[in-house]
């Protein structure tokens, strides 16, 4: 190698200092790059997943309000008969749902050891048709358990309702509370 | 030229880091806001849905004239409307059977009483030619009110011995008769507090006449609000003139 060959290759490097190569050279711009692509797809999943979460809420409001419409009819319900025919005509498969008549003064509540709402049911044993003011889709039971899961999601209304008891014959028109539960596990 | 290509290549990524922060603010900007508006109907809807129920089981309801249980054979039953009818018409005024009337409410409020605050009043027209004519001068006196029952929550902050913390909040359910006479004042009422439900149903209060059958025409009027923090000082509600009947903390 001659020096005019040494110098040309000199010459060449300096104009080339920092020059890592077509790859290497693009390097710097990677990291705005996967940053951008990481804080996308992070604010992607987020809203896929509040989108998910908020769409079962509003699930479980609609079939809430659609059995509470149902079983409350007119605000009299006048025998266990009238209850379960109103019962009778929901179509409610999904969320799970547990609605039932109690009298107005009895409280529960959902974080008490004991608590199990199936043991707030109204009863009508005095007419012959003995039954329990009771409507359900499902055999479950909503238990502290299944309140305290933490992708559970319960929904619950409380309605004043005005319901016929008979007395040796004579009707009574008694304030009572419409309880309804949704939850989906 | 070879020294600035990596600089075009930085450029490049930056512009589309620029057009990723604008779509990620699009989706946090729909993350926040998806499903308020169907929330607030829900609680809107809900209210007014309890409103209604709650209006429907006070005046359909029976009750006992000899302070029985309603189920004791024993018991006197009757309508609990019946017995406001018949108090208003004896001197037009529901004072016998004002507290019966008041239990009624409170119980069949109870379940939404930690949800809402709430009124509840009758109002009877005593000039249906006044009450249409809004242009009427006389038009707000047009009605009068023998019956306005108003129950809501109060807050109280506990601050500590500093006096700069808040330590603890007190609630303390503070139940109302009240005497207004201006139905303006009620209406400005129901819109500083922001009703949430409301249900309104005809009355009708026959009165005892020698002569002919006459009735009062009327109505009764339950609104359900959020419990709203504001003094009895407050200038909206000193217009309705209450008079404090029971306070529990």
């Amino acid at each position: 190698m001659g020096l005019r060959d040494l110098t040309a290759v000199l010459v060449s490097q300096m104009k080339n200092k920092g020059y890592l190569g077509p790859i290497g050279d693009d390097l710097p711009s990677l990291i705005p790059l996967m940053f951008a692509l990481i804080i996308f797809f992070s604010s992607f999943y987020m809203t896929i997943d509040t989108y998910n979460t908020k769409t079962v809420d509003f699930e479980n409001d609609i079939a809430v309000v659609q059995v509470s419409a149902t079983l409350r009819g007119t605000g009299l319900v006048s025998s266990l008969a009238d209850f379960q025919k109103y019962c009778n005509a929901l179509n409610v498969r999904q969320p799970y749902f547990s609605a039932g008549i109690v009298s107005l003064d009895q409280n529960f509540d959902f974080f008490d050891e004991s608590f199990n709402l199936d043991v707030l049911y109204l009863s009508e044993e005095d007419s012959g048709n003995e039954g329990k003011f009771k409507c359900s889709n499902t055999e479950k039971i909503l238990t502290k358990g299944i309140i305290l899961q933490s992708n559970s999601k319960v929904v619950s209304r409380i309605y004043p309702l005005v319901l016929e008891q008979k007395v040796e014959g004579k009707s009574r028109m008694v304030p009572v509370k419409l309880v309804v539960i949704a939850w989906q596990e | 030229m070879a020294g600035i290509k990596g600089q075009a290549a930085v450029t490049d990524a930056l512009f589309f880091l620029v057009i990723v922060m604008g779509l990620v603010s699009f989706l946090f900007f729909f993350t926040s806001q998806y499903g308020k508006t169907v929330g607030d109907y829900a609680v809107s809807s809900y209210a007014s849905d309890y409103a209604t129920s709650a209006l429907k089981t006070v005046l359909y309801s029976s009750f006992s004239r000899n302070d029985y249980d309603l189920l004791e054979p024993e018991a006197e039953v009757d309508f609990l409307v019946a017995a406001l009818k018949e108090d208003y018409a004896s001197d037009k005024k529901i004072d016998y059977f004002r507290m019966e009337f008041t239990s009624a409410v409170d119980s069949v409020m109870r379940p939404a009483r930690n949800s809402f605050d709430y009124f509840i009043l009758i109002r009877i027209e005593t000039s249906r030619t006044a009450s249409l004519d809004p242009n009427n001068p006389n038009r707000q006196q047009a009605y009068v009110f023998p019956y306005f029952y108003l129950s809501r929550k109060e807050f109280t902050s506990v601050y500590d011995s500093t006096g700069v913390f808040v330590e603890s909040v007190e609630v303390t359910d503070k139940n109302y008769f009240c005497e207004v006479t201006n139905q303006s004042d009620i209406d400005k009422f129901i819109v500083f507090v922001g009703a949430q439900g409301q249900a309104v149903s005809p009355i009708s209060f026959p009165l005892i006449s020698d002569n002919e059958r006459s009735a009062d025409e009327g109505s009764v009027q339950l609104v359900l609000w959020n419990s709203q923090n504001f003094t009895e000082e407050e200038e909206t509600f000193v217009a309705l003139t209450c008079t404090l009947t029971q306070q529990e903390t």
